[in-house]
């Protein structure tokens, strides 16, 4: 039996076999008949699977795909895409705002302890705290009886 | 900033439109799509065999590659590069259909659709070319029948006539992987044509 494989036979169908191996193919086809005929099993097998046509390709699939593709990164357009400059600008406004809002509450909490103010809600209940405020703070006279 | 295209790459007329494509050039991007994507679609088709599948596949695989366009590299040739995202993007897809199929608890049948792009012979007659149809669909069941790793390589092969270092390039296999995956499924299609009587195998004994 020759040297030549399944895998050899099939690169010579597909026509991927190099010249000289080729050629060696040819000539141990010619000696060997069972080579010759197993060779033209595996090249109707590959023939059998036609290659495809031209294709159609859909009308103003170019012209689709790119509208999409532009769409889609006008889209993304976000800070990342912004200059250098906006993106710190924005990132400091940023950190001074936190910055300022703790500073404030920090103030308020220190002035409110100094002023001896503690909070006025005891009650576990939100809603019954609500309700002994508005009694406290409106402080209804009772009806005469 | 992009790197310097290497040697080989820089032969490649592909690499410098899909670098005006970034940079915002509507008509570069659309001159990219237009050169590839008759090939695109036919990958996308034959792996998925779907017809409205694979333009949406198609679609997805050029946008894949205009939202990273500025981060590959130039390197061989685009067309490379854009057969392994459709490839890899087709992949994903069946193995999402098969996730499907098994909680639908589909057949496989029920997913088989004629293919848009099949192979016509414009100067057969009639019966000719109805029996050519018949044939590619028994055909096409079989390929779809295929496991992935054997179905890629073999779509790339016989419906691209990509070589075979250029399917080991976009699978990212060696070259022996290609071709003992290929001669795996053809032994699988002639066994399959044989089965369904598709007459369009050899009759020869295997070693």
């Amino acid at each position: 039996m020759s040297d030549f494989r399944e895998e050899d036979l099939l690169e010579a169908a597909a026509g991927q076999l190099d010249a000289p191996r080729l050629r060696q193919l040819d000539a141990a086809c010619a000696r060997d008949p069972h080579l010759a005929a197993e060779r033209a099993r595996v090249e109707r097998l590959w023939r059998s699977l036609e290659p495809a046509s031209p294709s159609r390709v859909p009308f103003g699939f170019a012209t689709r795909v790119t509208a999409r593709a532009f769409a889609e990164r006008s889209e993304a357009f976000s800070l990342r895409m912004m200059p250098g400059w906006v993106r710190l600008g924005a990132a400091s406004a940023l950190i001074a705002g936190v910055a300022l809002g703790v500073g404030a509450g920090w103030l308020r909490g220190a002035a409110g302890s100094a002023a001896g103010l503690e909070p006025t809600w005891t009650s576990d209940s939100w809603a019954e705290s609500y309700l002994d405020e508005l009694e406290q703070d409106l402080s209804l006279p009772e009806a005469e009886s | 900033m992009r790197r310097p295209p290497e040697p080989a790459a820089a032969e490649d007329p592909d690499w410098p439109l899909l670098s005006r494509a970034v940079d915002g050039d509507e008509r570069a991007f659309a001159g990219l799509v237009e050169r590839h994507q008759e090939r695109i679609l036919r990958t996308c088709e034959r792996l998925l065999g779907r017809a409205a599948e694979a333009e949406e596949a198609a679609q997805e695989v050029f946008l894949k590659l205009f939202r990273r366009g500025a981060t590959f590299r130039p390197q061989g040739q685009l067309s490379t590069l854009l057969y392994r995202i459709a490839v890899n993007h087709c992949l994903n897809l069946l193995r999402r259909r098969k996730v499907l199929r098994f909680l639908r608890l589909e057949g496989e049948g029920e997913e088989t659709e004629a293919p848009r792009l099949d192979p016509h012979d414009g100067r057969a007659g009639p019966h000719e070319s109805l029996e050519a149809r018949q044939r590619w669909r028994e055909v096409r069941r079989a390929i779809d029948r295929l496991p992935e790793n054997q179905r890629s390589v073999l779509v790339l092969a016989r419906f691209e006539g990509l070589s075979y270092r250029e399917i080991a390039e976009v699978l990212g296999i060696t070259l022996g992987a290609v071709e003992s995956r290929l001669v795996r499924a053809m032994r699988n299609l002639e066994v399959a044509q044989e089965k369904g009587g598709a007459g369009v195998s050899g009759k020869g004994t295997r070693r």
